[in-house]
Protein backbone atom coordinates (compact mmCIF):
# COMPACT_ATOMS: atom_id res chain seq x y z
CA UNK A 1 0.00 0.00 0.00
CA UNK A 2 2.57 2.59 1.11
CA UNK A 3 6.18 2.32 0.03
CA UNK A 4 8.87 4.74 1.11
CA UNK A 5 12.11 4.20 -0.76
CA UNK A 6 15.46 5.71 0.12
CA UNK A 7 13.88 8.95 1.28
CA UNK A 8 16.23 11.90 1.79
CA UNK A 9 14.75 15.14 3.10
CA UNK A 10 16.25 18.52 3.93
CA UNK A 11 14.88 21.61 5.55
CA UNK A 12 16.78 24.87 5.01
CA UNK A 13 19.74 22.86 3.79
CA UNK A 14 19.83 20.68 6.89
CA UNK A 15 19.51 16.94 6.31
CA UNK A 16 16.71 15.40 8.37
CA UNK A 17 15.98 12.09 6.67
CA UNK A 18 18.85 10.05 5.22
CA UNK A 19 17.66 7.13 3.15
CA UNK A 20 14.54 5.99 4.95
CA UNK A 21 12.93 2.78 3.70
CA UNK A 22 9.54 1.49 4.82
CA UNK A 23 6.85 -0.69 3.30
CA UNK A 24 3.38 -0.92 4.80
CA UNK A 25 0.94 -3.51 3.51
CA UNK A 26 -2.86 -3.28 3.73
CA UNK A 27 -4.22 -3.88 7.22
CA UNK A 28 -0.89 -3.51 8.97
CA UNK A 29 -0.13 -1.24 11.87
CA UNK A 30 3.44 0.03 11.96
CA UNK A 31 4.93 2.02 14.78
CA UNK A 32 7.89 4.32 14.39
CA UNK A 33 9.69 5.16 17.59
CA UNK A 34 12.70 7.28 18.10
CA UNK A 35 14.41 9.96 20.09
CA UNK A 36 13.64 13.65 19.73
CA UNK A 37 15.12 15.11 16.58
CA UNK A 38 15.26 11.76 14.78
CA UNK A 39 13.01 13.06 12.01
CA UNK A 40 9.69 11.57 13.11
CA UNK A 41 7.58 14.67 12.55
CA UNK A 42 9.44 15.47 9.35
CA UNK A 43 8.39 12.09 8.02
CA UNK A 44 4.74 12.75 8.83
CA UNK A 45 4.77 16.22 7.24
CA UNK A 46 6.57 14.99 4.12
CA UNK A 47 3.97 12.25 3.74
CA UNK A 48 1.12 14.77 4.07
CA UNK A 49 2.77 17.23 1.68
CA UNK A 50 3.86 20.20 3.71
CA UNK A 51 5.78 22.79 1.66
CA UNK A 52 8.79 23.57 3.83
CA UNK A 53 10.55 20.27 3.22
CA UNK A 54 12.74 19.44 0.27
CA UNK A 55 12.92 15.85 -0.87
CA UNK A 56 16.36 15.47 -2.41
CA UNK A 57 16.24 11.76 -3.16
CA UNK A 58 13.94 8.78 -3.02
CA UNK A 59 10.25 8.22 -3.59
CA UNK A 60 6.97 7.61 -1.85
CA UNK A 61 4.34 5.43 -3.51
CA UNK A 62 0.74 5.05 -2.42
CA UNK A 63 -0.90 2.13 -4.24
CA UNK A 64 1.82 2.53 -6.86
CA UNK A 65 1.19 6.26 -7.40
CA UNK A 66 3.90 8.84 -6.87
CA UNK A 67 2.85 10.75 -3.76
CA UNK A 68 5.56 13.39 -4.04
CA UNK A 69 3.94 14.79 -7.18
CA UNK A 70 0.62 15.28 -5.44
CA UNK A 71 -0.74 18.37 -3.67
CA UNK A 72 -1.78 17.81 -0.05
CA UNK A 73 -5.47 17.69 -1.04
CA UNK A 74 -4.74 15.11 -3.74
CA UNK A 75 -3.01 12.95 -1.15
CA UNK A 76 -6.10 13.22 1.04
CA UNK A 77 -8.25 12.13 -1.89
CA UNK A 78 -5.85 9.25 -2.54
CA UNK A 79 -6.53 8.01 1.00
CA UNK A 80 -3.79 9.56 3.11
CA UNK A 81 -4.59 11.08 6.48
CA UNK A 82 -2.32 12.77 8.99
CA UNK A 83 -3.46 13.13 12.58
CA UNK A 84 -1.46 16.21 13.59
CA UNK A 85 0.76 16.32 16.64
CA UNK A 86 -0.42 19.89 17.13
CA UNK A 87 -3.92 20.17 15.65
CA UNK A 88 -4.46 23.66 14.24
CA UNK A 89 -7.03 26.10 15.61
CA UNK A 90 -9.17 27.70 12.93
CA UNK A 91 -11.29 30.47 14.41
CA UNK A 92 -14.49 31.17 12.52
CA UNK A 93 -14.70 27.77 10.82
CA UNK A 94 -17.31 25.68 12.52
CA UNK A 95 -16.64 21.95 13.06
CA UNK A 96 -19.65 20.56 11.19
CA UNK A 97 -19.08 22.82 8.22
CA UNK A 98 -15.40 21.86 8.20
CA UNK A 99 -16.07 18.11 8.31
CA UNK A 100 -18.70 18.30 5.61
CA UNK A 101 -16.54 20.50 3.37
CA UNK A 102 -13.60 18.10 3.80
CA UNK A 103 -15.71 15.02 2.99
CA UNK A 104 -17.22 16.64 -0.07
CA UNK A 105 -13.88 17.97 -1.28
CA UNK A 106 -12.50 14.44 -1.25
CA UNK A 107 -15.62 13.06 -2.93
CA UNK A 108 -15.45 15.75 -5.59
CA UNK A 109 -11.82 14.91 -6.38
CA UNK A 110 -12.79 11.27 -6.70
CA UNK A 111 -15.63 12.17 -9.05
CA UNK A 112 -18.26 11.14 -6.52
CA UNK A 113 -21.49 12.95 -5.65
CA UNK A 114 -21.68 15.14 -2.54
CA UNK A 115 -22.90 13.46 0.59
CA UNK A 116 -26.57 13.90 1.39
CA UNK A 117 -26.99 16.34 4.31
CA UNK A 118 -29.01 13.86 6.33
CA UNK A 119 -26.62 10.96 5.69
CA UNK A 120 -23.79 13.21 6.78
CA UNK A 121 -25.46 14.06 10.07
CA UNK A 122 -26.28 10.41 10.74
CA UNK A 123 -22.69 9.39 10.12
CA UNK A 124 -21.40 12.22 12.26
CA UNK A 125 -23.72 11.31 15.14
CA UNK A 126 -22.58 7.68 14.99
CA UNK A 127 -18.89 8.62 14.94
CA UNK A 128 -19.37 11.15 17.74
CA UNK A 129 -20.97 8.48 19.87
CA UNK A 130 -18.14 6.01 19.26
CA UNK A 131 -15.52 8.58 20.19
CA UNK A 132 -17.39 10.34 22.97
CA UNK A 133 -17.40 13.67 21.14
CA UNK A 134 -20.09 16.00 22.52
CA UNK A 135 -22.51 18.04 20.40
CA UNK A 136 -21.20 21.09 22.16
CA UNK A 137 -17.69 20.40 20.80
CA UNK A 138 -19.10 19.95 17.31
CA UNK A 139 -20.75 23.37 17.46
CA UNK A 140 -17.48 25.15 18.16
CA UNK A 141 -14.88 26.42 15.72
CA UNK A 142 -12.26 23.86 14.69
CA UNK A 143 -10.00 23.15 17.68
CA UNK A 144 -10.71 26.56 19.19
CA UNK A 145 -10.91 26.33 22.95
CA UNK A 146 -10.42 22.55 22.80
CA UNK A 147 -8.36 20.90 25.52
CA UNK A 148 -5.35 18.83 24.47
CA UNK A 149 -7.40 15.65 24.75
CA UNK A 150 -10.29 17.13 22.77
CA UNK A 151 -7.95 18.18 19.99
CA UNK A 152 -6.55 14.66 19.65
CA UNK A 153 -10.01 13.15 19.82
CA UNK A 154 -11.04 15.57 17.10
CA UNK A 155 -8.21 14.28 14.90
CA UNK A 156 -9.51 10.75 15.33
CA UNK A 157 -13.06 11.95 14.61
CA UNK A 158 -11.87 13.46 11.32
CA UNK A 159 -10.09 10.20 10.54
CA UNK A 160 -13.27 8.26 11.24
CA UNK A 161 -15.28 10.54 8.97
CA UNK A 162 -12.80 10.59 6.09
CA UNK A 163 -12.05 6.84 6.26
CA UNK A 164 -8.51 6.95 4.90
CA UNK A 165 -6.53 4.00 3.57
CA UNK A 166 -3.40 4.99 5.41
CA UNK A 167 -3.54 7.02 8.59
CA UNK A 168 -0.44 8.58 10.09
CA UNK A 169 -0.70 9.34 13.79
CA UNK A 170 1.95 11.85 14.76
CA UNK A 171 2.57 11.75 18.51
CA UNK A 172 -1.14 11.32 19.09
CA UNK A 173 -0.39 10.35 22.69
CA UNK A 174 1.47 13.53 23.61
CA UNK A 175 -0.36 15.65 26.14
CA UNK A 176 -2.97 13.02 26.90
CA UNK A 177 -3.77 11.63 30.31
CA UNK A 178 -4.40 7.91 30.52
CA UNK A 179 -8.19 8.16 30.19
CA UNK A 180 -8.00 10.36 27.13
CA UNK A 181 -5.35 8.05 25.70
CA UNK A 182 -7.67 5.07 26.04
CA UNK A 183 -10.52 6.87 24.32
CA UNK A 184 -8.29 7.90 21.43
CA UNK A 185 -6.75 4.41 21.15
CA UNK A 186 -10.20 2.78 21.21
CA UNK A 187 -11.25 5.08 18.41
CA UNK A 188 -8.26 4.08 16.35
CA UNK A 189 -8.74 0.39 17.07
CA UNK A 190 -12.34 0.54 15.88
CA UNK A 191 -11.03 1.82 12.55
CA UNK A 192 -8.58 -1.02 12.10
CA UNK A 193 -9.56 -2.96 9.00
CA UNK A 194 -8.10 -5.32 6.43
CA UNK A 195 -7.85 -2.56 3.85
CA UNK A 196 -6.65 0.21 6.16
CA UNK A 197 -3.13 0.71 7.44
CA UNK A 198 -1.68 2.83 10.21
CA UNK A 199 1.64 4.46 10.83
CA UNK A 200 1.88 5.33 14.49
CA UNK A 201 4.67 7.76 15.32
CA UNK A 202 5.51 8.01 18.98
CA UNK A 203 8.28 8.74 21.40
CA UNK A 204 6.89 6.51 24.15
CA UNK A 205 5.86 2.89 24.24
CA UNK A 206 2.75 3.72 26.31
CA UNK A 207 0.45 4.31 23.31
CA UNK A 208 1.46 0.95 21.83
CA UNK A 209 -0.04 -0.86 24.83
CA UNK A 210 -3.40 0.31 23.50
CA UNK A 211 -2.79 0.43 19.76
CA UNK A 212 -0.87 -2.81 19.37
CA UNK A 213 1.35 -2.65 16.30
CA UNK A 214 2.33 -5.46 13.94
CA UNK A 215 5.75 -3.94 13.42
CA UNK A 216 7.94 -1.54 15.35
CA UNK A 217 10.75 0.49 13.77
CA UNK A 218 13.38 2.61 15.38
CA UNK A 219 14.08 5.91 13.63
CA UNK A 220 17.39 7.53 14.49
CA UNK A 221 19.43 10.13 12.63
CA UNK A 222 17.01 10.15 9.75
CA UNK A 223 16.72 6.45 8.93
CA UNK A 224 15.31 3.25 10.26
CA UNK A 225 18.02 1.50 12.26
CA UNK A 226 16.10 -1.44 13.67
CA UNK A 227 12.81 -3.21 12.99
CA UNK A 228 10.98 -5.87 14.90
CA UNK A 229 7.65 -6.98 16.33
CA UNK A 230 5.68 -5.35 19.10
CA UNK A 231 8.13 -6.62 21.73
CA UNK A 232 10.72 -4.17 20.39
CA UNK A 233 8.71 -1.33 21.89
CA UNK A 234 9.11 -2.85 25.35
CA UNK A 235 12.83 -3.33 24.87
CA UNK A 236 13.13 0.31 23.92
CA UNK A 237 11.17 1.38 26.95
CA UNK A 238 13.64 -0.52 29.13
CA UNK A 239 16.90 0.38 27.37
CA UNK A 240 16.20 3.84 25.91
CA UNK A 241 17.44 5.18 22.59
CA UNK A 242 21.08 5.79 23.49
CA UNK A 243 22.51 2.80 21.63
CA UNK A 244 20.75 3.79 18.40
CA UNK A 245 21.91 7.35 18.52
CA UNK A 246 25.51 6.10 18.80
CA UNK A 247 24.97 3.37 16.22
CA UNK A 248 23.51 5.71 13.66
CA UNK A 249 26.27 8.22 14.22
CA UNK B 1 -12.57 73.46 -13.79
CA UNK B 2 -9.98 71.64 -11.82
CA UNK B 3 -10.55 70.89 -8.18
CA UNK B 4 -7.66 73.15 -7.18
CA UNK B 5 -9.48 76.23 -8.47
CA UNK B 6 -12.76 75.08 -6.93
CA UNK B 7 -11.53 74.27 -3.45
CA UNK B 8 -8.84 75.75 -1.30
CA UNK B 9 -7.19 74.15 1.68
CA UNK B 10 -7.69 70.49 1.00
CA UNK B 11 -6.37 68.65 4.10
CA UNK B 12 -3.00 67.14 3.30
CA UNK B 13 -0.76 64.46 4.84
CA UNK B 14 1.16 67.23 6.57
CA UNK B 15 -1.64 67.21 9.15
CA UNK B 16 -1.31 64.44 11.74
CA UNK B 17 -4.94 63.38 11.21
CA UNK B 18 -4.22 62.89 7.51
CA UNK B 19 -0.70 61.46 7.69
CA UNK B 20 -1.63 58.27 5.81
CA UNK B 21 -4.16 59.78 3.41
CA UNK B 22 -3.25 61.91 0.46
CA UNK B 23 -6.52 63.57 -0.47
CA UNK B 24 -4.86 66.37 -2.50
CA UNK B 25 -3.11 63.68 -4.53
CA UNK B 26 -6.33 61.77 -5.08
CA UNK B 27 -8.27 64.76 -6.42
CA UNK B 28 -5.43 66.46 -8.25
CA UNK B 29 -6.34 67.33 -11.85
CA UNK B 30 -9.92 66.17 -11.47
CA UNK B 31 -12.16 68.26 -13.68
CA UNK B 32 -15.26 68.84 -11.59
CA UNK B 33 -18.21 71.20 -11.46
CA UNK B 34 -20.28 71.76 -8.32
CA UNK B 35 -23.41 69.65 -8.22
CA UNK B 36 -26.41 69.47 -5.98
CA UNK B 37 -26.82 66.49 -3.69
CA UNK B 38 -30.09 64.83 -4.61
CA UNK B 39 -30.98 62.21 -2.06
CA UNK B 40 -33.23 59.41 -3.10
CA UNK B 41 -35.38 58.60 -0.08
CA UNK B 42 -37.64 55.79 1.02
CA UNK B 43 -39.70 56.14 4.18
CA UNK B 44 -38.22 59.50 5.12
CA UNK B 45 -40.83 62.01 3.93
CA UNK B 46 -42.87 62.05 7.14
CA UNK B 47 -39.81 63.05 9.08
CA UNK B 48 -38.44 65.91 6.99
CA UNK B 49 -38.00 69.02 9.11
CA UNK B 50 -36.48 72.01 7.28
CA UNK B 51 -36.60 74.05 10.49
CA UNK B 52 -33.65 72.12 11.94
CA UNK B 53 -30.52 74.23 11.87
CA UNK B 54 -27.24 73.11 10.37
CA UNK B 55 -24.60 73.64 13.05
CA UNK B 56 -21.33 72.15 11.89
CA UNK B 57 -18.35 72.07 14.22
CA UNK B 58 -15.67 74.69 13.68
CA UNK B 59 -12.28 73.15 13.08
CA UNK B 60 -9.08 75.17 13.30
CA UNK B 61 -7.21 73.29 10.61
CA UNK B 62 -8.49 72.22 7.19
CA UNK B 63 -10.89 69.29 7.48
CA UNK B 64 -13.77 67.65 5.66
CA UNK B 65 -15.98 70.02 7.66
CA UNK B 66 -14.24 73.16 6.38
CA UNK B 67 -14.40 71.81 2.82
CA UNK B 68 -18.08 71.13 3.31
CA UNK B 69 -18.69 74.62 4.71
CA UNK B 70 -16.90 76.29 1.79
CA UNK B 71 -19.28 74.90 -0.80
CA UNK B 72 -22.94 75.72 -1.27
CA UNK B 73 -25.20 72.86 -0.23
CA UNK B 74 -28.71 72.10 0.91
CA UNK B 75 -29.33 70.32 4.18
CA UNK B 76 -31.44 67.23 4.33
CA UNK B 77 -32.86 67.33 7.84
CA UNK B 78 -34.80 64.54 9.49
CA UNK B 79 -36.41 64.62 12.89
CA UNK B 80 -37.74 61.52 14.57
CA UNK B 81 -40.16 62.64 17.25
CA UNK B 82 -40.11 61.68 20.88
CA UNK B 83 -41.00 58.09 21.63
CA UNK B 84 -41.58 57.10 17.99
CA UNK B 85 -40.57 53.56 17.07
CA UNK B 86 -40.13 53.24 13.34
CA UNK B 87 -40.51 49.67 12.13
CA UNK B 88 -39.09 49.89 8.64
CA UNK B 89 -35.60 51.09 7.86
CA UNK B 90 -35.35 54.45 6.14
CA UNK B 91 -33.25 54.31 3.00
CA UNK B 92 -31.23 57.27 1.80
CA UNK B 93 -29.32 56.95 -1.43
CA UNK B 94 -26.83 59.43 -2.78
CA UNK B 95 -25.67 58.90 -6.30
CA UNK B 96 -22.53 60.50 -7.63
CA UNK B 97 -22.77 61.90 -11.15
CA UNK B 98 -19.95 62.06 -13.68
CA UNK B 99 -17.77 65.13 -13.28
CA UNK B 100 -19.52 66.53 -10.23
CA UNK B 101 -18.35 67.71 -6.87
CA UNK B 102 -21.30 67.01 -4.64
CA UNK B 103 -21.39 68.60 -1.22
CA UNK B 104 -24.05 67.07 0.97
CA UNK B 105 -25.34 67.86 4.44
CA UNK B 106 -27.44 65.46 6.40
CA UNK B 107 -28.93 66.26 9.78
CA UNK B 108 -30.57 63.57 11.87
CA UNK B 109 -32.26 64.25 15.18
CA UNK B 110 -33.55 61.25 17.08
CA UNK B 111 -35.58 62.57 19.98
CA UNK B 112 -35.90 61.04 23.42
CA UNK B 113 -37.06 57.43 23.34
CA UNK B 114 -37.34 57.24 19.54
CA UNK B 115 -35.95 54.24 17.68
CA UNK B 116 -35.00 54.32 14.02
CA UNK B 117 -32.87 52.51 11.48
CA UNK B 118 -31.31 54.40 8.59
CA UNK B 119 -29.57 52.72 5.68
CA UNK B 120 -27.39 55.04 3.64
CA UNK B 121 -26.37 53.89 0.16
CA UNK B 122 -23.59 55.46 -1.80
CA UNK B 123 -23.11 54.73 -5.45
CA UNK B 124 -22.46 56.59 -8.66
CA UNK B 125 -20.98 56.67 -12.11
CA UNK B 126 -17.46 57.45 -13.29
CA UNK B 127 -15.35 60.21 -11.78
CA UNK B 128 -16.88 62.38 -9.09
CA UNK B 129 -16.19 63.56 -5.59
CA UNK B 130 -18.80 63.37 -2.91
CA UNK B 131 -17.96 65.30 0.22
CA UNK B 132 -20.64 64.72 2.79
CA UNK B 133 -21.14 65.87 6.34
CA UNK B 134 -23.63 64.37 8.75
CA UNK B 135 -24.73 65.70 12.10
CA UNK B 136 -26.56 63.29 14.33
CA UNK B 137 -28.04 63.72 17.75
CA UNK B 138 -29.37 60.71 19.61
CA UNK B 139 -31.61 61.75 22.50
CA UNK B 140 -32.00 60.22 25.93
CA UNK B 141 -33.03 56.57 25.77
CA UNK B 142 -33.25 56.78 21.97
CA UNK B 143 -31.62 54.49 19.46
CA UNK B 144 -30.27 55.09 15.99
CA UNK B 145 -29.00 52.24 13.89
CA UNK B 146 -27.06 53.79 11.04
CA UNK B 147 -25.83 51.50 8.29
CA UNK B 148 -23.80 52.65 5.35
CA UNK B 149 -23.21 50.79 2.13
CA UNK B 150 -20.44 52.50 0.22
CA UNK B 151 -20.43 51.14 -3.32
CA UNK B 152 -19.10 54.09 -5.24
CA UNK B 153 -17.63 53.89 -8.70
CA UNK B 154 -14.00 52.69 -8.71
CA UNK B 155 -12.94 56.06 -10.19
CA UNK B 156 -14.73 58.12 -7.55
CA UNK B 157 -13.67 59.94 -4.43
CA UNK B 158 -15.96 59.81 -1.41
CA UNK B 159 -15.20 61.63 1.80
CA UNK B 160 -17.69 61.53 4.63
CA UNK B 161 -17.56 63.15 8.06
CA UNK B 162 -20.04 62.25 10.77
CA UNK B 163 -20.51 63.95 14.12
CA UNK B 164 -22.70 62.19 16.64
CA UNK B 165 -23.80 63.10 20.13
CA UNK B 166 -25.50 60.54 22.34
CA UNK B 167 -27.46 61.48 25.48
CA UNK B 168 -28.12 59.45 28.60
CA UNK B 169 -29.10 55.81 27.90
CA UNK B 170 -29.09 56.53 24.18
CA UNK B 171 -27.48 54.19 21.68
CA UNK B 172 -25.78 54.85 18.38
CA UNK B 173 -24.89 51.84 16.25
CA UNK B 174 -23.10 52.28 12.95
CA UNK B 175 -21.82 49.70 10.51
CA UNK B 176 -20.12 50.67 7.26
CA UNK B 177 -19.47 48.35 4.35
CA UNK B 178 -16.99 49.87 1.93
CA UNK B 179 -16.26 48.25 -1.40
CA UNK B 180 -16.28 51.25 -3.70
CA UNK B 181 -14.35 54.39 -4.61
CA UNK B 182 -10.79 54.94 -5.72
CA UNK B 183 -10.25 57.04 -2.60
CA UNK B 184 -12.53 57.09 0.40
CA UNK B 185 -12.37 58.37 3.91
CA UNK B 186 -15.04 57.87 6.53
CA UNK B 187 -14.54 59.97 9.64
CA UNK B 188 -16.69 59.53 12.70
CA UNK B 189 -16.56 61.64 15.82
CA UNK B 190 -18.89 60.34 18.50
CA UNK B 191 -19.47 62.06 21.83
CA UNK B 192 -21.09 60.22 24.70
CA UNK B 193 -22.69 62.97 26.75
CA UNK B 194 -24.83 61.20 29.36
CA UNK B 195 -24.51 58.16 31.60
CA UNK B 196 -24.85 54.81 29.86
CA UNK B 197 -24.82 56.36 26.40
CA UNK B 198 -23.35 53.80 24.02
CA UNK B 199 -21.62 53.88 20.68
CA UNK B 200 -20.95 50.80 18.59
CA UNK B 201 -18.95 51.58 15.48
CA UNK B 202 -17.96 48.79 13.18
CA UNK B 203 -17.23 48.17 9.58
CA UNK B 204 -15.85 46.05 6.86
CA UNK B 205 -13.71 47.40 4.06
CA UNK B 206 -13.02 45.25 1.02
CA UNK B 207 -10.39 46.65 -1.30
CA UNK B 208 -8.85 45.61 -4.59
CA UNK B 209 -6.83 47.01 -7.48
CA UNK B 210 -5.43 50.41 -6.41
CA UNK B 211 -8.27 51.40 -4.11
CA UNK B 212 -7.59 53.41 -1.00
CA UNK B 213 -9.84 53.62 2.02
CA UNK B 214 -9.45 55.33 5.36
CA UNK B 215 -11.57 54.80 8.45
CA UNK B 216 -10.96 57.38 11.14
CA UNK B 217 -12.82 57.24 14.43
CA UNK B 218 -12.77 59.36 17.55
CA UNK B 219 -14.97 58.44 20.47
CA UNK B 220 -15.14 60.88 23.34
CA UNK B 221 -16.37 59.66 26.67
CA UNK B 222 -17.72 62.77 28.39
CA UNK B 223 -19.91 61.08 31.03
CA UNK B 224 -19.46 58.17 33.44
CA UNK B 225 -20.57 54.58 32.83
CA UNK B 226 -20.55 54.65 29.05
CA UNK B 227 -19.54 51.64 26.96
CA UNK B 228 -18.13 52.12 23.48
CA UNK B 229 -17.08 49.57 20.93
CA UNK B 230 -15.08 49.77 17.72
CA UNK B 231 -14.65 46.71 15.53
CA UNK B 232 -13.24 47.14 12.05
CA UNK B 233 -11.92 44.72 9.49
CA UNK B 234 -10.18 45.29 6.20
CA UNK B 235 -9.46 42.82 3.45
CA UNK B 236 -6.89 44.00 0.96
CA UNK B 237 -6.16 42.55 -2.46
CA UNK B 238 -3.76 43.63 -5.19
CA UNK B 239 -2.14 47.02 -4.57
CA UNK B 240 -4.88 48.42 -2.38
CA UNK B 241 -4.19 50.48 0.72
CA UNK B 242 -6.16 50.78 3.89
CA UNK B 243 -5.99 53.04 6.90
CA UNK B 244 -7.54 52.70 10.31
CA UNK B 245 -7.15 55.43 12.89
CA UNK B 246 -9.14 54.90 16.03
CA UNK B 247 -9.03 56.90 19.21
CA UNK B 248 -10.81 56.62 22.51
CA UNK B 249 -10.68 59.82 24.50
CA UNK B 250 -11.84 59.48 28.10
CA UNK B 251 -12.51 62.77 29.85
CA UNK B 252 -11.79 63.14 33.53
CA UNK B 253 -15.46 62.98 34.47
CA UNK B 254 -15.99 59.70 32.57
CA UNK B 255 -15.31 57.19 35.34
CA UNK B 256 -16.31 53.56 34.72
CA UNK B 257 -15.83 53.96 30.99
CA UNK B 258 -15.70 50.66 29.13
CA UNK B 259 -13.96 51.31 25.83
CA UNK B 260 -12.99 48.66 23.34
CA UNK B 261 -11.32 48.91 19.99
CA UNK B 262 -10.26 46.19 17.57
CA UNK B 263 -8.89 46.43 14.06
CA UNK B 264 -8.13 43.23 12.13
CA UNK B 265 -6.69 43.39 8.66
CA UNK B 266 -5.91 40.70 6.16
CA UNK B 267 -3.43 41.30 3.35
CA UNK B 268 -4.07 39.02 0.38
CA UNK B 269 -1.26 40.40 -1.73
CA UNK B 270 2.36 41.26 -0.97
CA UNK B 271 1.75 44.68 -2.52
CA UNK B 272 -1.25 45.58 -0.37
CA UNK B 273 -0.64 47.90 2.54
CA UNK B 274 -2.42 48.71 5.78
CA UNK B 275 -1.65 51.57 8.15
CA UNK B 276 -3.13 51.41 11.61
CA UNK B 277 -3.03 54.00 14.35
CA UNK B 278 -4.85 53.05 17.54
CA UNK B 279 -4.87 55.64 20.31
CA UNK B 280 -6.08 55.89 23.86
CA UNK B 281 -6.21 59.19 25.70
CA UNK B 282 -7.43 58.72 29.25
CA UNK B 283 -7.91 61.33 31.96
CA UNK B 284 -10.12 59.34 34.35
CA UNK B 285 -8.60 56.84 36.77
CA UNK B 286 -11.29 54.16 37.01
CA UNK B 287 -11.84 52.99 33.46
CA UNK B 288 -11.52 49.87 31.35
CA UNK B 289 -10.11 50.48 27.90
CA UNK B 290 -8.55 48.02 25.55
CA UNK B 291 -7.46 48.02 21.99
CA UNK B 292 -5.93 45.53 19.66
CA UNK B 293 -4.90 45.36 16.09
CA UNK B 294 -3.65 42.66 13.76
CA UNK B 295 -2.42 42.91 10.21
CA UNK B 296 -1.04 39.99 8.27
CA UNK B 297 -1.31 37.53 5.45
CA UNK B 298 -3.25 34.28 5.60
CA UNK B 299 -1.45 31.87 7.90
CA UNK B 300 0.12 28.92 6.09
CA UNK B 301 -0.46 26.45 8.93
CA UNK B 302 -4.29 26.41 8.88
CA UNK B 303 -4.09 26.43 5.09
CA UNK B 304 -2.04 23.24 5.13
CA UNK B 305 -4.30 21.71 7.76
CA UNK B 306 -7.37 22.28 5.60
CA UNK B 307 -5.64 21.02 2.47
CA UNK B 308 -4.49 17.89 4.26
CA UNK B 309 -8.21 17.23 4.84
CA UNK B 310 -8.94 17.42 1.14
CA UNK B 311 -9.81 21.07 0.51
CA UNK B 312 -8.23 22.57 -2.57
CA UNK B 313 -5.95 25.53 -1.98
CA UNK B 314 -8.58 27.86 -3.45
CA UNK B 315 -11.37 26.49 -1.25
CA UNK B 316 -9.16 26.51 1.83
CA UNK B 317 -8.24 30.16 1.23
CA UNK B 318 -11.86 31.08 0.66
CA UNK B 319 -12.92 29.34 3.86
CA UNK B 320 -10.22 31.12 5.87
CA UNK B 321 -11.13 34.48 4.34
CA UNK B 322 -14.79 33.96 5.17
CA UNK B 323 -13.79 32.92 8.66
CA UNK B 324 -11.74 36.09 9.02
CA UNK B 325 -14.69 38.21 7.95
CA UNK B 326 -17.28 36.13 9.76
CA UNK B 327 -17.82 37.82 13.07
CA UNK B 328 -17.78 41.48 12.07
CA UNK B 329 -21.23 41.46 10.48
CA UNK B 330 -22.59 40.09 13.77
CA UNK B 331 -22.30 43.68 14.99
CA UNK B 332 -25.30 44.55 12.81
CA UNK B 333 -28.30 44.05 15.06
CA UNK B 334 -30.93 44.51 12.34
CA UNK B 335 -31.39 41.04 10.84
CA UNK B 336 -32.55 42.16 7.38
CA UNK B 337 -29.73 44.65 6.98
CA UNK B 338 -27.21 42.08 8.21
CA UNK B 339 -28.37 39.57 5.62
CA UNK B 340 -28.26 42.21 2.90
CA UNK B 341 -24.73 43.26 3.84
CA UNK B 342 -23.54 39.66 4.12
CA UNK B 343 -24.93 38.97 0.64
CA UNK B 344 -23.01 41.95 -0.74
CA UNK B 345 -19.90 40.73 1.05
CA UNK B 346 -20.23 37.25 -0.50
CA UNK B 347 -20.81 38.76 -3.92
CA UNK B 348 -17.59 40.73 -3.61
CA UNK B 349 -15.66 37.63 -2.53
CA UNK B 350 -17.03 35.81 -5.59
Amino acid sequence: MLQIKNLHVEIDGKKILNGLNLTINPGEVHAIMGPNGAGKSTLSYVLAGRDDYEVTEGEILLNGKNVLEMEPEQRAAAGMFLAFQYPVEIPGVQMTNFLKTAMNSIRKQRGEAEIDALDFLKLLKARQKELGVSDEMIKRAVNVGFSGGEKKRNEVLQMAMLEPQIAILDETDSGLDIDALKVVADGVNKLRAADRSFLVITHYQRLLDYIVPDFVHVLAKGRIVKSGGKELAHELEASGYAEFIDEAA
Amino acid sequence: MTVQTLIKDIPSPKLEKWKFSNLPGAVKNLELTPGVAAWDMTGAFDYLDPSLRWEPPKTAEPSLWTLNADQPADTLALRFPKGRKIDHPIHLTLEGRPGELTTSRLKIVVEEGADVTIVEHHKGLETYWKNGATEISVGANARLRHYRIMEDDPFAVNTQAVNVTVRRDGAYECFTLTTGAKFSRAETHARLLGENATASLSGLTLLEAKQFSDTTVLIEHEAPHCPSNQFFKTLLKDQSRGVFQGKIHVHQVAQKTDGYQLSNNLLLSPLAEMNVKPELEIYADDVKCSHGTTTGALDETPLFYLRSRGLTEKDARQLLIEAFLGDVSAKITDDDVREDIEARMRLWLG
